[in-house]
């Protein structure tokens, strides 16, 4: 038999690394094929919180343009108007007396009749807290939702 | 043909359909558009996002380990591929008494949560796509006859209510007795793996399936996330009226 | 040595018999544990079917759920059975068609271990509830590279054989083998890592469609065009007449190749995914007949060309019956991949029982042709009792024309319609199943005696207790003379016409 001149060892450790790399090769495919077709997987929790940040920004905005004065402007006359207590209060005046200084340190945001649009506007702000008692009770707390009764 | 023809051959022949049929769309299913609710027909705008409840990711994993997706499946085809959508219970229910008709088939996102979908091989058991809320019913029609039989609220049946979560271990952990029981047949087999023995202290436990001679048979670790993801396998919540099959227009959105 | 019977035929015949030598060890070692698989695989099957119909039947025994036989069953059965079986052949076969020695025996018998290593503990872990659950990759997740290294320490043996051999006619099983060769590890890895590895990269709809396309690609670009490879062989190599046509084989291969990686998605018809992939792959599963009449009228053909052959041949009468298995499973794989017809049959016994069909009716009558004919040249020894091969292949054929037969159509359609049917309840759905859960027991266990006395004499002959003789064993029924055919030289026998052959 003549001997096979195809049969050489560079052949056969040639035909091993190309096989291997072709192994190689399918992985890498699929791997480049899982990264990069399509970068971004679908996440609907950011989409929601898209949408959410829509919300928040309307929301800021209206309750911006509803606050037409500034609230320091006005502590005085709030001041003045506690002061003054309405006649059919069972409040005496001592006591409007003594709750007035208490007023004061809060620059909180003060239920002023124009801030109660606010709420209104924005659908998610609970319109609960607004009008009732400014200042014992915290003054930034956003936790006002349940009634105080 | 050449060694070199042939492999360009091969190379296209098989290089073709895996991108257009596997490699392609396995890509692209990743960022598949979220579905929207439409103003029109909705009532409402916005991404609709499918909620799940229960361990969603162990229990579907230890569901397909212990081979239970060979003998059901969880899948409602379109009418060109089979009955399934009529089948009260499977992919929904045709008078759902708060909803409508919530009847329609299987979407992609109904196995969100999951890391694969247990679409299953036979039907050799039930469907179980909507398990969960078959389960409700079933413990609420039961409530109802008892409160009537006991002549009390509904509300107010305490220990006489239909414990879902007993029912499940139940079944899971010897459903010839509950099919005895019940006069129904199944070829469910005993799953004791999801139980543990451990002798009784004190009071019985809740949730044993069985006690004998102060050893109860309670849930492990692994009945306990089965059978969460088994009672919260429900699929008739409210989706985009695209996807309703037959959605009540008049019902809304409730 | 005389000089003088230095002729090209002695010295081919010199070849092939240091060829046989060489791969004595590996080969006998894929056989032998692959049939031991085999059984092993069949036994859990009849657990599994016993279960079915009687789901008290080892009630209690967690390791022996219904879900986990099954999966156990056929991880055995794929990876432990059909892989080995398939390894073998190929390994054998390819250096046969290349003439070329193995030099990497040992390697490659190292390997087997290590695989048979690797199903072992899979399918102890299976069992115990860890696998993956994933279809047709049901071994756990840390198994699956270890396989794919080592099908690679099996496989480039057989590639370099190729590259090296000495130029002139490539014969068509060895374009099989090389496809087989190139396809395997792309079908592996993109299905692994699409169905398994990137669990939680991806939609969990996709997971599962790659396992479904996992494991149609894997028993047509595979399982089948090994058994072909095989058939291609035996078939002009008992009778001694060429391939009836060398371009149907070609177009074959060809037909085979641009269909078979198309198949797979119509499994999930009506399942959420793409539409076009559930209707690409029906159609591409009904062209499948397409290769497969071709490849039959080949075989077929030149089979027919020595009716003798075929009746007292053991390793042509397997392989002719493997081809007849091949057009029943095509036209069963058709029939039940149109739509109108899926859906009784698409989550009924239909679909199992298909598998069955071209795993044991197919693939596995094959690999029991090529191995009655490889055998007796690596041991050197002949097969000991005709009765034996005989009660092997009557027993698989009815065990598995019982199974195709009333578990998959019968099964398949009467469970299917009444699932269809919505006014039925499940408790007529399994009234409906018994009798066909029955039949599959019954056919598994015809199957299993088969395998079982196929296993006995596979391991008589691997002690190497075979007859020594030059006479091969053949099915006759004591003819003129011994009962063992004339004398003669064993591949003069073989090749019963005097043009010789120059495999």
């Amino acid at each position: 038999m003549e001997p096979n001149l195809r049969d050489t060892p560079l052949r056969r450790f040639n035909t091993f690394w190309w096989g291997l790399a072709l192994f190689v090769v399918f992985g890498i495919a699929c791997f480049f094929l899982r990264t990069f077709v399509n970068d971004e997987m679908t996440d609907v929790d950011k989409e929601r919180g898209q949408e959410r940040l829509v919300k928040k920004d309307k929301v800021e905005a209206a309750q911006a343009a509803a606050l037409k004065v500034d609230p320091t402007s006005v502590f005085d006359k709030l001041q003045n108007t506690l002061n003054a207590a309405p006649a059919a209060s069972a409040v005496a005046s001592p006591e409007a007396a003594e709750m007035a200084p208490a007023a004061e340190p809060t620059p909180a945001p003060a239920p002023a009749a124009p801030v109660e649009e606010a709420p209104a506007e924005a659908p998610t702000v609970t319109p609960a807290p607004a009008p009732v008692t400014p200042a014992p009770a915290a003054p930034a707390e956003p936790v006002a939702p349940t009634n105080p009764e | 043909m050449t060694v070199k023809t042939f492999f360009y051959g091969l190379i296209a022949s098989f290089g073709i359909p895996w991108l257009i049929m596997l490699a392609v769309p396995f890509a692209s299913m990743r960022s598949q558009e979220a579905p929207q609710f439409d103003e029109s027909k909705d009532e409402k705008t916005g991404v609709f996002q499918p909620m799940y409840s229960g361990r969603r990711g162990t229990g579907s994993l230890i569901y397909r380990q212990e081979g239970c997706a060979v003998c059901h499946t969880q899948v409602t085809r379109p009418t060109y591929a089979g009955n399934d959508v009529f089948r009260e219970g499977q992919g929904g229910f045709a008078k759902d008494e708060v909803r409508g008709d919530t009847r329609r088939i299987s979407m992609p996102f109904d196995y969100n949560g999951e890391d694969y979908a247990n679409i299953g091989e036979s039907r050799i058991g039930p469907d179980l796509g909507n398990y969960g809320r078959r389960l409700e019913v079933k413990a609420a029609a039961y409530n109802k006859a008892k409160a009537e039989e006991l002549g009390l609220d509904i509300d107010k049946l305490g220990e006489h209510a239909f414990n879902i979560e007993l029912a499940v271990y139940r079944h899971l952990f010897d459903p010839q007795i509950n099919a005895k029981k019940h006069m129904l047949k199944t070829n469910c087999p005993s799953n004791s793996r999801f139980f543990d023995e451990a002798g009784v202290m004190g009071q019985e436990s809740d949730l044993a399936v069985a006690v004998v001679d102060g050893v109860e048979v309670v849930p492990n670790d692994r009945g306990r996330a089965i059978m969460s993801y088994l009672i919260n396998l429900k699929r008739d919540g409210e989706v985009p009226a695209s996807m309703q099959y037959g959605r009540d227009k008049e019902k809304g959105s409730k | 040595m005389s000089t003088e019977t230095n002729s090209p035929y002695l010295e081919d015949t010199q070849l092939r018999a240091d060829i046989d030598r060489s791969l004595r060890h590996p080969v006998m070692f894929f056989f032998t544990s692959g049939a031991a698989w085999l059984a092993v695989s069949l036994v859990l099957g009849i657990l599994f079917s016993a279960k079915v119909h009687s789901p008290g039947f080892l009630d209690g025994c967690s390791f022996l759920n219904t879900g986990v036989l099954y999966q156990a069953h056929l991880s055995t059965m794929i990876y432990g059975w059909g892989a080995q079986a398939a390894f073998g052949v190929i390994i054998w076969l390819m250096s046969r068609l290349s003439r070329q020695e193995c030099k990497a025996s040992g390697l490659i018998l190292t390997a087997g271990h290590v695989w048979n290593a690797c199903i072992a503990i899979g399918t102890i872990r299976i069992l115990m509830g860890e696998g993956s659950g994933v279809a047709w990759m049901y071994f756990p997740k840390f198994i699956w590279p270890v396989l794919l290294a080592i099908y690679f320490f099996i496989g480039i043996w057989a590639v370099i054989a190729f590259r090296v051999r000495r130029g002139g006619h490539i014969y068509i099983s060895q374009w099989y083998l090389m496809a087989t060769l190139f396809w395997f590890p792309w079908v592996f890895i993109s299905g692994h890592l699409f169905a398994i590895g990137y669990l939680g990269e991806g939609h969990e709809m996709m997971a599962t469609a790659a396992s479904a396309w996992y494991r149609s690609a894997l028993m047509f670009l595979f399982f089948t065009p090994v058994a072909i490879a095989s058939a291609y062989y035996i078939a002009p190599k008992v009778t001694g007449r060429p391939v009836y046509s060398y371009n149907l084989a070609l177009f074959g291969f060809w037909a085979l190749a641009i269909v078979g990686p198309w198949t797979g998605f119509q499994r999930l018809m009506g399942a959420p995914i793409p539409s076009f992939m559930q209707f690409l792959s029906a159609g591409a599963a009904i062209l499948m007949l397409i290769p497969a009449i071709a490849v039959a009228i080949n075989i077929l053909k030149t089979a027919s060309a020595k009716k003798d052959a075929m009746a007292h041949s053991p390793s042509l009468r397997f392989t002719v019956a493997g081809v007849v298995g091949l057009l029943v499973f095509a036209a069963l794989g058709a029939l039940m991949s149109v739509p109108g017809v899926m859906k009784y049959t698409q989550f009924s016994t239909a679909q199992y029982g298909l598998e069955i069909t071209g795993l044991l009716g197919f693939f596995s009558m094959c690999m029991y042709g090529a191995i009655y004919f490889i055998v007796p040249r690596i041991t050197n020894r002949e097969w000991i009792s005709v009765g034996l091969i005989r009660q092997h292949f009557w027993l698989t054929v009815y065990g598995v024309l019982f199974i195709a037969i009333f578990y998959t159509l019968g099964g398949g359609f009467l469970h299917g319609e009444i699932l269809e049917n919505v006014n039925e309840s499940q408790d007529s759905a399994y009234t409906r199943l018994f009798p066909y859960a029955v039949s599959l027991t019954t056919g598994f266990i015809f199957i299993l005696i088969a395998t079982f006395f196929f296993c006995c004499h596979l391991l008589l002959m691997w002690l190497r207790l075979g007859r020594r003789s030059s006479h091969p064993t053949l099915l006759v029924r004591h003819a003129h003379g011994s009962p063992h055919g004339p004398e003669g030289d064993l591949d003069k026998l073989e090749n019963l016409d005097s043009n010789l052959s120059t495999h």
